[in-house]
């Protein structure tokens, strides 16, 4: 999946014209980042995401003076911003003109639908990580790795665990990464990870990134003959997709109706009389 | 696994030592049985008191797919500084407050503290707590010692979880509603 999104980046960029873009990101129909080169923000994406794109051929393009959005296959669109004014256009003809080149955008589709059986792409970069190190690593077993933020909420996970474990060991990770800030507040330096040594596991919790404000966490257990620096190094090569992903995946999610709100705590009423 | 079309909240019990946030963290999961996805968790020192703090989460499936993640702060003095960032993120706020009257001063302090900071706009709900107590000082009285409207303040008995589910439920509905229509 990261060599297919590289390719796409690659084949993209090479097909734009001698114009460099400010940046360029491959988007699905619900506008989740897949890949970003340069500087690609939300704000740049705000206004074509209230468009209808589901709706749109295969080939459709949408632009304003600095940037554009071609749809490239059934779900997937490529996003590119330009450096300067006026330039959109000539960079979205040259790579429209190309749109054969980027044919190989189906298998995102399909890896997509792979990916929402599965639960995300979220899920999908944490199963990569782990199964970069089993390619990489012939001692000790990798468990289970937890995404979550520094409140313990769970963003996506890989490997096996029972949920109501999920929950704890998010809370726990949650804890660690605390006391690691108060540690960072006394000590004066920036935290970094967390680790916690049993009998035959290791768990390590690793800072992500922040967003908004928010430390993102990588909660990490090990058998414990693991190595966690090949683990970090793997994870570090996707720090970027995580990043993107957490920040458009993270905020999508949240959104309900006064409605469902109503039938919550409907719902807790009923189980207080139970 | 995924958490796509979930929504997680998290709540805080505040309030002084001993007002009795543990005892209502483990009122809220007799409550709620049937919700208990993982804990009640407790970080305590070897005297049973909170060091770093409770946990608790419960799930509830309903047109959302929900988890309330619930941790209490610890009430002692010497621990002020980890309170800060347990409770940091939080979308709602219960203080819970000790009702018993030579409890008042720590209930404004800890109450001071907590204001200083939540950050503007969190939901937040007092638990009179203790009602039982001959002594106790009204959820009015409360209302008026820390400054906030009456109908924020709700008298519990977390003891046998009097009053538990009507402060929860308040808090909970203050909390999702910060969710609605983002």
């Amino acid at each position: 999946m990261q060599e297919l999104l590289e390719r796409l980046m690659g084949v993209v960029e090479a097909n734009l014209g001698r114009r460099k873009a400010r940046g360029i990101a491959i988007v699905d129909d619900r506008f989740r980042l897949w890949a970003v080169r340069g500087g690609v923000g939300r704000d740049d994406l705000a206004k074509y995401s209230k468009l209808p794109v589901k709706e749109l051929e295969v080939g459709s393009l949408i632009h304003d003076s600095q940037s554009f959005l071609l749809k490239v296959s059934d779900r997937f669109m490529v996003f590119v911003a330009m450096g300067e004014n006026e330039l959109s256009m000539v960079a979205a003809a040259s790579l429209k003109g190309r749109i054969n080149a980027l044919s190989d955008f189906y298998k995102l589709d399909r890896a997509l639908e792979e990916a929402e059986k599965e639960g995300g792409r979220l899920n999908s970069l944490l199963r990569e990580t782990a199964e970069s190190y089993r390619r990489l690593s012939q001692r000790g077993d990798l468990h289970l790795l937890v995404l979550c933020d520094g409140d313990g909420k769970v963003l996506a996970w890989w490997g096996s665990v029972h949920p109501n474990k999920l929950w704890e060991l998010a809370a726990l990770g949650s804890a660690l990464v605390q006391m690691g800030k108060v540690g960072e507040d006394r000590l004066s330096s920036p935290f970094h990870n967390a680790t916690i040594m049993y009998g035959n596991y290791q768990l390590h919790v690793f800072k992500v990134c922040e967003l908004d404000g928010k430390m993102i966490i990588l909660l990490a257990v090990a058998g414990e003959k693991a190595s966690i620096g090949l683990v970090r190094m793997t994870l570090s090569q996707r720090v970027d997709q995580l990043r993107a992903l957490v920040e458009v995946e993270g905020r999508a999610r949240i959104g309900v109706s006064e409605r469902e709100v109503e039938e919550v705590i409907e719902k807790f009423a009923a189980e207080e009389k139970r | 696994m995924s958490l796509q079309r979930g929504l997680q909240v998290k709540l805080v019990f505040w309030g002084p030592g001993c007002s009795g946030k543990t005892t209502m963290l483990r009122a809220v999961a007799k409550l709620y049985p049937g919700m208990v996805a993982a804990g009640p968790v407790e970080v305590a020192t070897s005297e049973g008191r909170t060091m770093w703090e409770d946990y608790l989460a419960l799930h509830a499936r309903t047109s959302i797919d929900l988890v309330v993640h619930v941790y209490t702060t610890t009430g002692q003095r010497r621990f002020l500084h980890t309170r800060e960032y347990v409770a940091s993120g939080a979308d709602g706020l219960l203080f819970v407050a000790d009702s018993r009257r030579e409890a008042l001063d720590e209930d404004l302090r800890s109450w001071e503290e907590l204001n200083a900071v939540s950050p503007r706009g969190t939901p937040m709900l007092v638990a009179a707590n203790k009602q039982d107590l001959p002594d106790a000082a009204s959820a009015g009285e409360i209302a008026e010692l820390l400054g906030v409207e009456a109908g924020l303040v709700y008298p519990t008995i977390a003891r046998d979880g009097w009053g538990v589910g009507s402060v929860f439920r308040g808090l909970l509905l203050a909390s999702l509603r910060r969710y609605v229509g983002r």
